[in-house]
Order: C-alpha cells, then sequence, then structure tokens
C-alpha cells in the first residue's frame, strides 16, 4: 500500500513536470493556432478576437495554471479547431492505441524469446549468428520504415492485408486483429532485437549458474531447464527495457497510426502538433504520460513475481 | 487554401496523357464562352462538351452497393461556415448538403437547390428563389428563410464572412424567395454559391443544425446523401436519401476514409480496400490510365486549377523596383521546372493566373525567359543600388527546398542572391500575411472565376500579399466584380492580366491539374447532372459529386 500511495505521489509530480514543460515547449513552436483555426483568409480583427477568446493572449503561466484547474476536474478543455472535448476525443482513441502497444510488446517478446533461446543454447554457431544478424537489421529499421515498407509488399503488392482502415473487435474479431497485424508488427520488429539480445546475453550467465548444473546432473532435459530454472531468472532485464519501450512504442504509435489510417491517440496527437491545437496536444501528452508511469510501475510489480529477493 | 507550394502540390500536376487518352472522346470546350448571365434559363450547350474526361459506359446503371471514398485529410467539422474544408471535405459535403448553383460544363453557375437567382440591373439586388417541396433530411420543409440563416451563419463566422463581404442586408419576400442587398453591385454573386473555389457559402444546411452546438458534428441538409455515423480519423459514413428532391443516388451508402498519407491511400487503391481517389501527381496518374486501358480503373480529369505562384513582396527594396520583379520573372526556365516536377510534355506552364484554355485567359506580354535580358536589367540595378538579395521563404519540406534551390540557382544565374529560409506551414503562413517576407511560395490564386481572385489582386483587401497596387487594376477588378455579362467581365479581366503581367508582383510557374480515379467498377464519375437533366462540371479540382454515381458489380 506504501508502495503504491509512493507512486501515486510520484505519478503527480512527474505529471505536473511533464505537463509544464510540454507547455512551455509548444508555446515556442513556430505559428500560430490561429491561422489554423481561421485559415488565412479571417480579417486581422476576426484573428485579433479569436486570440481572446481562446486566450491566447494571456501569459503562458496563466494558461498553464487554468489548464491545470480545468484538468484536475476532469476537465480537458475543448480542441480549437473541431471544438470536440479533449477527453471525449482521448476516449475514443486510446483503446486502439493501448492494443496496438500492447499487442506489438506481445508480438516482439514471443519473437525474441525462442530467437534468444535458441542463440543461447549454442553461442557462436550458425543460428545464433543468423539471429544476431536478423535482430541487428530489425534495429536499424526505424517503425515508420518498416511500415511503409511493409504496406507496399503485404498489402498493395500481395493483397494480404488492409492498407488502411480499422475493423473493430465488436464488429469482426478475425477483421480486428487483421487490421492490427502490420501496424503491431512494424513496431514490434525494431524491439526485437533489443529484447533477443538482452535475454540472449542473460540465459547464456544463468546457464552457467551451478543451479542449472545440478538441474542437468539431476538429468532433465534442455527444454525443462530453460522454461523450469532458466527463463524466469533471465527476463527480469527484459522486463526492465519492456517497460522503456514501451514509451518508444507509444511514441512509434505517432507515426504508424498516420502510415496505416488508424484513429488512434497517436495520429491525434500528430494532427495535435500540427495544427498548434495545444488543449489536445496537452491532453494526449498528459495520457501518455500516464499510461508510461503505470506501466513502469506493473514492471516493477513483476519484478517482485519474477525475483522474489526483489519484493518490497 | 493558402498553401504555398507544398510536397503535394508540386509533385501532383496536370497530366497531358488523361487529355490525350480522353481528349479524342471529349471535345474540349472550356474556351468557350459563358453564354449567358442570366442564370435561371441558362442551359448548358450539351454540345459544348464537359471540361471533364468522359469515359464510355456500356451497362446500364444499377442501384446499390457501398463505395468507399479516400479522402487526403479530416475535417474540423461539417459546418459549411465554421470549417473550412480541403478537397476531401467538399466531397462529403456534395453528398450531404445542396449547393444554391452549380456549374455547367462552361463553368457558368446554374440554379441548383435555387430555382432561380437573378438580379437587379446593376446587380446590387439578387433574388434567390428556392425550389418548393424540397425538405431537409430531418424533415424541416427548405425555405427562403433557412437560407437567410444560412447566409446569417456565414456572416457570423470568421472563415466565411469575407467571402460575402458585400452583403448588406435581406428580406425573406416570400416561403420560397430571398432578396439580396449588397453594398456594391455583384455580377458574379451566383459563382460565390457554387462551393467552388469561391468558399463554402453555397452550402444550405438545415436550420436546426445551424441552432445546435454539436451541428456540426451531425451535418443535415438536403442533399443526396443522409449522414449516419462520424467515427473522426477513422471514417464518415452516409446512406442514401430515398426521399431526395431529385431522382435519389444509386449508391445504397458511401464511406468516407480519411487517409492522410499519400502513399497508404495509393496502397489502399492498389489494395481495392478503396474505390474512389484524387490525385494531381502525374506519375500517379499515368499509372491509373494505364490501369483504365486494361479496364481496370475510370480517370476522370478537371479543368487546370490554380497554378503554383511566387510572390513577391512589391513594399520592400529590392522587389520594389518593376527591374528586378522583371528579371526574377525572365529568369525562370518554366519547362525546366515543369521538368524537374516530372511534368514535361504533360504539365502547362502558367504566365498568367488562368490557363490558356479557359474562357478567362489573355494573352499578355508576361515577361519569356532571357537570361541575357534578365542579367541586364539587374546590372542596371546593382550599378545603382548595389548587390541583390532576398529571402525566399518555404516550407520544411525536402522537396520543397530542393525545388527552392532550382529556383534559387536559376536566379543566381542572372545575378541574384536568394536566400532560403525554411520555415513551419504555419510559421510561414503567419508572416506572409503580415508582410513579412520578401518571396515565397502560394497557391490558390487564380485558374477559375476571376471574381475568386479578388481579394488577392485587389489593393487593401487584407489578402493582397504582394502589396502590389495600381489604380487601373484595382478598377477593372471592380468593373469586373460589378458586371454580370460574361464577355463584359471578360474585358476588365483581360485589363487585370495585362497589369499583373506588365507589374509582375506574382511569378506564375505551372497548372495544377486534379484526376479522380475510381477502380473498374465504379461508374458515372464523369455523369453529374443539373436538375434539368443537362450536364454539369462534374468536377472542380478534386471535388465531385456522387449522386450519379453507381457500381457495375
Amino acid at each position: 500500500m506504501r508502495l503504491v500511495l509512493a507512486r501515486l505521489v510520484r505519478l503527480v509530480l512527474v505529471l505536473l513536470a511533464v505537463t509544464a514543460a510540454s507547455f512551455s515547449m509548444i508555446s515556442l513552436l513556430p505559428g500560430d493556432t490561429v491561422d489554423s483555426v481561421l485559415g488565412a483568409k479571417a480579417s486581422a480583427q476576426d484573428r485579433e478576437k479569436a486570440r481572446e477568446e481562446l486566450h491566447l493572449n494571456d501569459p503562458l503561466p496563466v494558461r498553464y495554471v487554468s489548464w491545470l484547474s480545468h484538468a484536475t476536474q476532469g476537465d480537458l478543455g475543448k480542441s480549437y479547431r473541431t471544438k470536440q472535448p479533449v477527453a471525449e476525443a482521448i476516449q475514443q482513441r486510446i483503446g486502439l492505441t493501448l492494443e496496438l502497444v500492447v499487442l506489438s510488446q506481445l508480438i516482439a517478446l514471443l519473437i525474441a524469446t525462442p530467437m534468444a533461446v535458441a542463440s543461447a543454447l549454442r553461442p557462436g554457431k550458425w543460428l545464433d549468428q543468423t539471429s544476431s544478424a536478423l535482430s541487428l537489421g530489425m534495429l536499424a529499421a526505424p517503425a515508420y520504415m518498416l511500415a511503409v515498407g511493409m504496406l507496399a509488399v503485404f498489402s498493395a503488392k500481395l493483397h494480404w492485408f488492409s492498407p488502411t482502415g480499422f475493423t473493430r473487435i465488436s464488429e469482426d474479431v478475425l477483421d480486428h486483429f487483421r487490421t492490427l497485424t502490420l501496424p503491431s508488427l512494424a513496431l514490434a520488429l525494431p524491439e526485437v532485437a533489443i529484447y533477443m539480445r538482452l535475454l540472449r546475453s542473460e540465459l547464456i550467465n544463468t546457464f552457467q549458474q551451478d543451479y542449472i548444473w545440478f538441474a542437468r546432473a539431476k538429468g532433465l532435459g534442455t527444454g525443462a531447464i530453460v522454461r523450469r530454472h532458466a527463463l524466469r531468472p533471465s527476463s527480469v532485464g527484459v522486463i526492465t527495457v519492456a517497460g522503456v519501450t514501451m514509451g518508444r512504442m507509444i511514441g512509434g504509435t505517432v507515426m504508424v497510426e498516420s502510415i496505416f489510417a488508424l484513429p488512434g491517440l497517436g495520429g491525434y496527437t500528430i494532427d495535435a502538433i500540427t495544427h498548434r491545437d495545444f488543449l489536445s496536444l496537452q491532453g494526449a501528452i498528459v495520457v501518455f504520460t500516464v499510461a508510461f508511469v503505470i506501466i513502469n510501475f506493473l514492471v516493477d510489480i513483476l519484478y517482485g513475481v519474477l525475483d522474489p529477493r526483489t519484493r518490497i | 487554401m493558402n498553401a504555398r507550394i507544398s510536397k503535394s502540390r508540386v509533385r501532383f500536376f496536370a497530366v497531358a496523357a488523361a487529355v490525350a487518352v480522353v481528349g479524342a472522346l471529349v471535345p474540349a470546350c472550356s474556351s468557350s464562352s459563358p453564354a449567358s448571365s442570366d442564370v435561371t434559363s441558362a442551359v448548358a450547350d450539351t454540345t459544348a462538351s464537359s471540361e471533364a474526361a468522359v469515359t464510355t459506359e456500356v451497362a446500364a446503371p444499377k442501384s446499390g452497393g457501398n463505395l468507399v471514398v479516400g479522402v487526403e485529410a479530416e475535417a474540423t467539422g461539417w459546418s459549411p461556415q465554421n470549417d473550412a474544408w480541403g478537397h476531401g471535405g467538399h466531397d462529403v459535403a456534395r453528398a450531404v448538403f445542396d449547393t444554391l448553383a452549380a456549374y455547367d460544363p462552361a463553368g457558368v453557375a446554374q440554379p441548383y437547390l435555387a430555382e432561380s437567382i437573378t438580379a437587379n440591373a446593376d446587380s446590387t439586388v439578387w433574388t434567390i428563389k428556392v425550389r418548393p417541396n424540397v425538405t431537409f433530411h430531418d424533415g424541416d420543409p427548405l425555405t427562403a428563410d433557412a437560407v437567410m440563416q444560412n447566409f446569417d451563419a456565414a456572416l457570423a463566422s470568421p472563415i466565411a464572412k469575407g467571402a460575402i463581404a458585400l452583403l448588406s442586408s435581406m428580406k425573406v419576400v416570400d416561403d420560397l424567395t430571398l432578396e439580396m442587398t449588397m453594398s456594391k453591385p455583384w455580377g458574379a454573386f451566383p459563382n460565390a454559391l457554387t462551393g467552388g473555389f469561391a468558399g463554402q457559402l453555397g452550402y444550405i444546411a438545415a436550420p436546426k443544425m445551424l441552432a445546435s452546438p454539436d451541428g456540426s458534428r451531425s451535418p443535415v441538409g438536403t442533399g443526396p446523401f443522409v449522414f449516419k455515423e462520424w467515427s473522426p480519423d477513422d471514417h464518415l459514413t452516409v446512406v442514401r436519401n430515398d426521399k431526395y428532391w431529385q431522382t435519389p443516388a444509386l449508391l445504397d451508402s458511401v464511406e468516407f476514409r480519411p487517409i492522410t498519407n499519400s502513399d497508404s491511400r495509393k496502397a489502399a487503391f492498389a489494395s481495392g480496400d478503396i474505390d474512389v481517389i484524387a490525385t494531381a501527381n502525374s506519375p500517379e496518374v499515368k499509372s491509373y490510365l494505364e490501369l483504365e486501358s486494361q479496364g481496370k480503373a475510370h480517370v476522370v480529369k478537371a479543368p487546370p486549377s490554380d497554378p503554383d505562384v511566387i510572390l513577391l513582396n512589391t513594399s520592400k527594396p529590392p522587389l520594389d523596383d518593376l527591374r528586378v520583379r522583371k528579371a526574377m520573372a525572365m529568369a525562370l526556365d518554366l519547362n525546366r521546372i515543369v521538368d524537374f516536377l516530372e511534368g514535361t510534355g504533360v504539365k502547362e506552364v502558367a504566365t498568367g493566373p488562368y490557363p490558356k484554355d479557359s474562357f478567362w485567359y489573355s494573352k499578355t506580354d508576361y515577361p519569356q525567359f532571357d537570361v541575357a535580358a534578365a542579367t541586364k536589367l539587374i546590372d542596371e540595378y546593382t550599378a545603382e543600388n548595389g548587390p541583390i538579395k532576398v529571402e525566399y521563404a518555404g516550407n520544411q519540406d525536402p522537396f520543397i527546398v530542393s525545388f527552392q534551390e532550382l529556383i534559387q540557382s536559376m536566379w543566381a544565374d542572372v545575378g541574384i542572391t536568394a536566400d532560403i529560409v525554411s520555415r513551419a506551414q504555419g510559421e510561414n503562413v503567419g508572416a506572409v500575411l503580415g508582410g513579412k517576407y520578401d518571396v515565397t511560395g502560394w497557391g490558390g490564386i487564380g485558374g477559375d472565376d476571376p471574381d475568386n481572385d479578388y481579394n488577392y489582386f485587389h489593393s487593401g483587401t487584407g489578402l493582397d500579399l504582394t502589396k502590389f497596387s495600381s489604380p487601373a487594376l484595382d478598377a477593372a477588378l471592380d468593373q469586373g466584380r460589378a458586371l454580370s455579362d460574361p464577355t463584359a467581365r471578360k474585358v476588365q479581366y483581360d485589363i487585370v492580366q495585362k497589369e499583373l503581367a506588365a507589374n509582375v508582383p506574382f511569378l506564375w510557374l505551372e497548372f495544377t491539374g486534379w484526376t479522380v480515379v475510381g477502380q473498374g467498377k465504379v461508374m458515372g464519375l464523369d455523369a453529374f447532372t443539373l436538375p434539368d437533366g443537362s450536364p454539369g462540371r462534374p468536377l472542380t479540382a478534386a471535388r465531385f459529386y456522387l449522386k450519379d454515381v453507381w457500381l457495375d458489380q
């Protein structure tokens, strides 16, 4: 309970710091929100009026405190452009983005784990070298590049997957996952290399431990040793990194959602940046921050499960 | 549209190949004079043909099916008065709303939702009579009062009111008749009611939609399709309006999908995920023409629209000197520019705001490519004032920067130093509107009815971005706006084009040409008809109508 409270306090502090910093950074962006709201044909008077109505002439600290006081009551404001309440827009989009990130994480772990085990069992052999080369290739390709490549090959050329569009799970379960396959893969593949390399080196280390020799001496097979004795203690590092990569994956959704035309929070964020829609962007940042902190909190709890010695 | 030359704009061009393939099927007529200013009775000359390409269709129209349209951007909402739409937004709007007027093939505004649009002798009082027995999708009748509420909403909107600045008062004469008094003669007023480049004034929304705070999220009009649902950034769905005042549409429903990434849009079309897309990219259009020749696509070409243009801020030295502006124009090898844009042989260079086959085109003495003459002018200027250095602003897209570098090198050849300044799009727009620029790329000027360009060309409008002022130009623009007879208006716009050519506040580059492409099964994209059954203009840039579209499946 104490841990949860401490984490909550930390979450509040992180949120304050992040939102204040993002508010300052957003205000440094060149361009004018009013240009996006009114276009180029509005008169100077109308532009000034809009600026007043949107409180864009208020000093930055005043705008921040005003936003914060509303945000603490659950009111994230309304988009300058669409007039849609930011909380409502986020609510409509957050599910897809979280699902995309979780799915990507699972895919990355599912690919990386067998590759790491196979490599660690015979380090330096052809399988190890091949998987290392493959994983480094994946690491070198950013998610957006993979997304465009997969779009060209698997959608435009082979017609295996829909290149754009999104089917809700309530409409068609199979089609739902089909529409998420390529975006998830694009996000997952760059992380595979990291997980694979990390888990491989941890496993090699674990395989040198006395209790593994003891297990072998007892006659346990390799599979059983890996499953029962090696994988769990070797996974702590991967889990730590997974918490961190969640942040990168959330960042990756910004481009990937745009490329696959998915109605998630990533695309919403890019629109908000493009149009200087500060309140929308601020709302998205808050959600991303909360998600990131919560995920890392869950990772901390998972440590205890994987390694009882780390339980607090 | 106030975009500077953008990657999409620069890469997307008119395709002469399209003309070559489909031109044989369609006699070009855009140079034919708009025959009449009497928009009440004017009926298009059907033999004068369509400005859009016509594809041969053999099967009889069939009812049913769902059409998926990929659009380039999501809209902020669907209020004709308070949301500024891109081309895709207009496509949705044309499905849900009707406009008071629509273009005939010659580009003359004809009554559409209005039964008649008539003016008094000096075009200061306009009378709009709406069609009887038309109902909005919510069941309310279309009345003069409903139309007036739309204009009132436009007057209250900072986005829309500029388009109707001349309107001084309105009066409902009877249930179906609205009288509008202008502060100055405005002969070209019906043009503003088409949902074309003049703005969104012509779209008529239901009064209840206008009154609702969330009205812009649930559009209600009189159009051929009824709004069903909108999931922003995902899709918007409309279904057939079986009580439409014209023959109901053939499609059961239409889904509009915003796909902002052009590669994704292309892939979605290639995979059959979407049925219709619009593009102005020459290589892309060539590939679609190839598909069309195999019977796998239908390509419909719009008349060339607004040219890419470079604005020169004539209020600042050295651009306040005509010799420098002329030299900058003479230094530009337009054919090389077109070649750079992969448009050789398919793209029309621009020496003025209107393409050669436009009724409004005038031959002028716009400076031709001549490096020696340009160098001489620059030498003269530098001998008196020292070296010439200007800032050439653009956005941060690498393609735009490389395009700027090409222009920069041409100016360098005649002795002009242009420093490329790359800014965020919004920042550059703000700088140009504030007059804080020397030279920059722009779009949205020219291409269609010249009255659309009044604010860009006339001094003191706030949108006179080049700050160029000439009494002769202003007078011609005012006359052109006041007159309603196209031939008389053309005389005035001849003067406008000659004044612009002689004073060079704008450097014209090349015309944008939009093309709408449908899968092989998509028929009727080129078949838009006016209420009297005569052909209308199916495309204005990338904006098309869906009421006559059907699926051959």
